[in-house]
C-alpha cells in the first residue's frame, strides 16, 4: 500500500514537473527522425535512439527529479512517515521504468520495427532502464545541485556508454564485456541481429548482476547521505 | 516518554563533538522545549530523537525503545514538523495532507479539519507553490498532525509566522497538550519558550547548562522587589520596594493611599536574562 501510494505519487510528481511532456516531445522526435532517415540507416539508428532512451534519458533524468525532491526538503518529511528507504527507491525506479519502456515501445512502433522473439529484446529493455536508473540514483544520493549530479554523473555516463562504438564497429575490446552496455546493446539488437544463445545468457547474467550490485550500493547510499545524513 | 544519557554526536569526519554528553528526560504530557542560539546542538538533538541522525554514542530511549533498534513503524506514533517546510510546492495543500496521510497504518486525521484549525481552510487546493512562508510552516504542522501522534516534534514552529498568526500557533500547540500529547520544541524565541513549555534546557556549544519551568527560572534568577510608578503633583516617580511584607510598608501604604499609581511590577527576570545570566550567551 505504501508503495503504491509511493508510486503514484512519483508519477503525478514527473508529470507536474513537465517529465511525460519532456518525454513525449523526444519520442515524437525520434520517430520523426526514423521516419525520415533512408530505410537502410533505419534499423541501426532505432538500436541506437532506443539506447539513448532506455539508458541515458533515465540515467540523467532520475538525478534531476531527486534533487528536484531535494530543492523541496521532501525527502526529510517522508523518511519521518512509516514509509521504508527500500519502498521509496522502488517507487522512483518502477515509476522511470514505466516511462522508459512506454517511449521505448512507442519509438519502436512509430519506427515500424519488430522482431520474431521480443523475450530477449524485452528483457534487456526493462534491465537496461533499471540499471541505468540505478547508475543515475548512485550519484544523486551525495549531489547537491543539478550541476554538481551532471558534472558527476557525466563522466562516468560516457565511460559506461563506451561499447557503443564496438556496435558501430568503430572499436572493440574484450574489456567491453565487463560494461552493462555490452549486454544492453546485445538485447536490443536481438530485435533484428542474429546472435547466439550463449551471447543472450552472458547478456541476461551481465544485466542481473549489475542490477543486484546497483540495488545494494544505491540502497546503501541512500540510507547513508539521504535518509540518515550527516 | 524520553530518555537521553551521556549523548555524543559528531558530524562527519569532525573531531570536535557537536553534543557533548547531553543528559535529559522529557516526560509524557509534557511540552519541553531546547532553548539557544543558532548552531548550539537544538535541531541536531531533535534529529537524533526522530531517528534522524543514528550514529550517536550514548543511549537514547524514546518510548521504551532504543533508538539503535529503531525500525520504520517507530513514525506510525510520532509527528514532525522541520524548521524549513517539507511539502510538495506543485500540488495543493489537501493533496500534500491526503498523500502524506496514506502512508500511516492506523487512524489519521480529517486533512480538511486541520486546515480549518490553523486557517487555510480557503487556501486547502491552493498550490504550496502560492502560499508565504507563514502559510508553509502552518501547513508543515498539520502534516506532523495526521497521524494523531502521541509525541511530536516542532523545529522552530513560529519561525516566519505573523503576532496574529503566532497566537494562533501558540493555541494550536497547547491544544495538542490539552489531548495529553508529548511536545518538544526547539527554538531560539525566548518568548515561545515561556509561552509553551513546562520545562525548558538551555543549550550551548552543544552542552545542556540547565533545566527547569521558565517559570521557576524566572523567579529564582528574579529579585524580590516590585518596581511601582506613580504620580507625585506633576511628576512621574518611581520605587522599588521590598515584595517580603509589602502590605505593612510604609512607602507602598503611602503611594497607595495618597498617590495615582500607575504601575507595578514584580521583578523577576526574563528567561533571555536567565540564559545570559546561566551560559554567558545571547539567544540570537
Amino acid at each position: 500500500m505504501r508503495l503504491l501510494t509511493a508510486l503514484g505519487q512519483d508519477i503525478r510528481f514527473q508529470f507536474r514537473h513537465g517529465f511525460y511532456y519532456a518525454y513525449l516531445v523526444l519520442t515524437i522526435l525520434y520517430i520523426l527522425s526514423l521516419r525520415l532517415l533512408p530505410e537502410s540507416l533505419v534499423y541501426p539508428a532505432l538500436i541506437i535512439i532506443l539506447f539513448t532512451d532506455i539508458c541515458a534519458l533515465g540515467f540523467f533524468f532520475i538525478g534531476a527529479i531527486v534533487l528536484l525532491e531535494r530543492g523541496q526538503n521532501l525527502t526529510q518529511s517522508l523518511f519521518v512517515t512509516p514509509l521504508r528507504l527500500h519502498e521509496y527507491l522502488l517507487a522512483k525506479i518502477l515509476s522511470f521504468l514505466l516511462l522508459s519502456i512506454v517511449s521505448a515501445f512507442l519509438i519502436m512502433l512509430g519506427g515500424s520495427v519488430g522482431g520474431q522473439d521480443l523475450l530477449w529484446f524485452i528483457f534487456g529493455a526493462i534491465f537496461s532502464a533499471l540499471i541505468y536508473t540505478l547508475f543515475g540514483l548512485v550519484f544523486a544520493a551525495r549531489a547537491r545541485h543539478v550541476n554538481d549530479y551532471f558534472v558527476k554523473s557525466l563522466g562516468i555516463g560516457l565511460l559506461i556508454s563506451l561499447p557503443i562504438l564496438a556496435y558501430l564497429g568503430l572499436f572493440d575490446t574484450p574489456l567491453f564485456y565487463i560494461f552493462p552496455t555490452r549486454a544492453t546493446l546485445i538485447l536490443l539488437d536481438t530485435l533484428g541481429g542474429d546472435y547466439a544463445l550463449s551471447e543472450k545468457l552472458y547478456s541476461v547474467a551481465n544485466l542481473l548482476i549489475w542490477f543486484t550490485i546497483l540495488s545494494a550500493w544505491v540502497y546503501q547510499r541512500f540510507d547513508r547521505y539521504v535518509r540518515h545524513p550527516v | 516518554m524520553i530518555r537521553v544519557t551521556k549523548l555524543h554526536f559528531a558530524y562527519g569526519s569532525n573531531s570536535k563533538d557537536t553534543l557533548n554528553g547531553l543528559n535529559f528526560h522529557i516526560d509524557s504530557g509534557e511540552v519541553f522545549g531546547f532553548l539557544g542560539p543558532s548552531g548550539a546542538g537544538k535541531s541536531t538533538t531533535q534529529k537524533i530523537l526522530i531517528g534522524i541522525l543514528n550514529n550517536y554514542r550514548g543511549t537514547v530511549f524514546v518510548n521504551g525503545l532504543d533508538l539503535q533498534k529503531l525500525t520504520s513503524d517507530f513514525y506510525e506514533s510520532i509527528g514532525v514538523a522541520f524548521e524549513t517546510p517539507n511539502l510538495y510546492t506543485k500540488f495543493t495543500a489537501l493533496e500534500n495532507l491526503d498523500f502524506f496521510a496514506q502512508f500511516y497504518a492506523g487512524e489519521t486525521r480529517n486533512p480538511n479539519e486541520l486546515l480549518e484549525a490553523v486557517g487555510l481552510k480557503d487556501a486547502a487546493n491552493t498550490r504550496v507553490s502560492d502560499f508565504s512562508k507563514g502559510m508553509k510552516v502552518r501547513l508543515n504542522f498539520c502534516r506532523s498532525l495526521l497521524n494523531n501522534p502521541k509525541l511530536i516534534f516542532l523545529d522552530e514552529p513560529t519561525a516566519g509566522l505573523d503576532p496574529v498568526n503566532l497566537r494562533k500557533m501558540e493555541t494550536l500547540i497547547l491544544a495538542e497538550k490539552a489531548r495529553g500529547n508529548t511536545i518538544c520544541i526547539t527554538t531560539h524565541d525566548m518568548h515561545v519558550a515561556d509561552t509553551l513549555c513546562d520545562r525548558v534546557a538551555f543549550i550551548v556549544d552543544g552542552e545542556v547548562s540547565l533545566i527547569d519551568s521558565p517559570r521557576q527560572l524566572k523567579l529564582q534568577h528574579g529579585e524580590r522587589f516590585v518596581d511601582v510608578e506613580y504620580r507625585d503633583g506633576d511628576s512621574l516617580k518611581t520605587k522599588s520596594i521590598p515584595m517580603d511584607k509589602l502590605g505593612s510598608n510604609d512607602t507602598f501604604q503611602d503611594i497607595l493611599k495618597n498617590h495615582y499609581m500607575e504601575t507595578i511590577h514584580s521583578r523577576e527576570a526574563s528567561l533571555e536574562d536567565v540564559f545570559v545570566k546561566t551560559t554567558g550567551r545571547s539567544l540570537q
